[in-house]
Order: structure tokens, then C-alpha cells, then sequence
């Protein structure tokens, strides 16, 4: 009776733990924020990008000249489609981790993020933008 | 023998709670829609694109 009791307990912890290495919900967790902070990010870039906009246009004689003026806040914009779709590739990874054991394709894809979002925070702190991009914890 | 259940089971309960309440994470396309979909920084720019072209006319080709 005392070995069937121990076996229950013992399967119902691992049923508490879901059957799965923490790391891999810790990972979907932090991708989970990195997202919620991208798109607070997006949100505040969409509104700099509208007032660099009308400073531009109206502060020039031409459409070249226009779009030079513009030039950096089109590159923090397609900066951050490109981070935003880094950060599907790491969820991508983890799929692939929780799949095959195997969390290599997850570190390199997490780490690859880890370098467009400080490329994208730094290019944001030039153009005194008010967005934020909060880095997540992954070890590179 | 009874009461060795009985508390065996009480002392569960807060395991069983643990397990019904975990949430899953929020999946990226949940929060910020599919791959496909604009960021809200592009639809500015779409914006931004149509009133430059409306003002100083289509973009300059290289020269």
C-alpha cells in the first residue's frame, strides 16, 4: 500500500510539471514578453515615425529631400519588421526544441533576436524615440 | 487507514489547483498578429508614403 501510494504521488508530479523541461516554459514565457514588448514598441514607433513624418514633409522643397529627411526612421521601421520576425523564428525553435530534445536551433535563434533588438534599441536612443525594447534573458 | 487517505488527498490539493490553473504563454502571432500582418510603424509609413507622394509627386529614381 505504502509503494502504491509513493508511485501516485510520484506520477502526479509529473504530471504537475507538465512532462516537459522547465526551460522550455520558460522560453515560451519570455518569448510571450518579448512580443508584449515589440508591439508597445511598434506602437510607440508608429507615433515618432508620424511626427518625424510631418516635420519632413513640411520642412521640404522635394521629394529627395523628403526623403532623406525620413531616410533613419525608415530604416528603425523595417528594422523592427525584421525583429518582429526574428522573434517568430525563435518561436519557431522552441517547437523544434520541445520536439526533438534538441535546444541548439533555439539558442541561435534567440541570441540572432538578442542582436536586432539592441541594434533597434540603439538606432531608437539616435533618433531620441521614446520606444523600448526590453531584453529578454537569453544566454548567448 | 482512512484518515491516512483522507489526508493524503487534502495534501494534494493545492498541487491539483497548481495544475488547472497553469496558463499556457501567449503565442507571438497572439500578440502582435500573424507574419504577414503590418506593425503599426508600417502603416504609418504606407500613411507617410501617400501624403509625400500626394505632395512632391512619385519617388526620385536613382540617378
Amino acid at each position: 500500500m505504502r509503494h502504491l501510494v509513493l508511485i501516485a504521488v510520484a506520477l502526479l508530479m509529473v504530471v504537475g510539471t507538465g512532462c516537459r523541461p522547465r526551460d522550455i516554459r520558460e522560453a515560451r514565457s519570455i518569448v510571450a514578453s518579448a512580443a508584449q514588448s515589440l508591439n508597445l514598441a511598434d506602437l510607440q514607433l508608429a507615433e515618432d515615425y508620424k511626427h518625424a513624418h510631418d516635420v519632413c514633409l513640411h520642412g521640404s522643397q522635394s521629394r529627395l529631400q523628403y526623403d532623406k529627411c525620413i531616410d533613419d526612421w525608415d530604416y528603425a521601421a523595417n528594422l523592427l519588421s525584421l525583429t518582429r520576425l526574428q522573434l517568430f523564428q525563435v518561436q519557431y525553435a522552441i517547437d523544434v526544441w520541445d520536439a526533438t530534445g534538441n535546444s541548439s536551433l533555439f539558442k541561435e535563434e534567440a541570441c540572432f533576436y538578442l542582436e536586432k533588438a539592441a541594434e533597434l534599441q540603439t538606432l531608437l536612443d539616435t533618433l531620441k524615440s521614446e520606444a523600448r525594447i526590453s531584453a529578454p534573458e537569453f544566454q548567448c | 487507514m482512512l484518515k491516512a487517505i483522507l489526508s493524503f488527498l487534502v495534501a494534494l490539493i493545492p498541487l491539483l489547483i497548481r495544475i488547472f490553473q497553469r496558463k499556457p504563454a501567449l503565442k507571438v502571432e497572439e500578440v502582435v498578429g500573424g507574419p504577414e500582418a503590418p506593425t503599426y510603424t508600417e502603416a504609418a509609413q504606407a500613411q507617410a508614403r501617400a501624403e509625400a507622394e500626394a505632395k512632391f509627386g512619385l519617388e526620385d529614381k536613382a540617378g
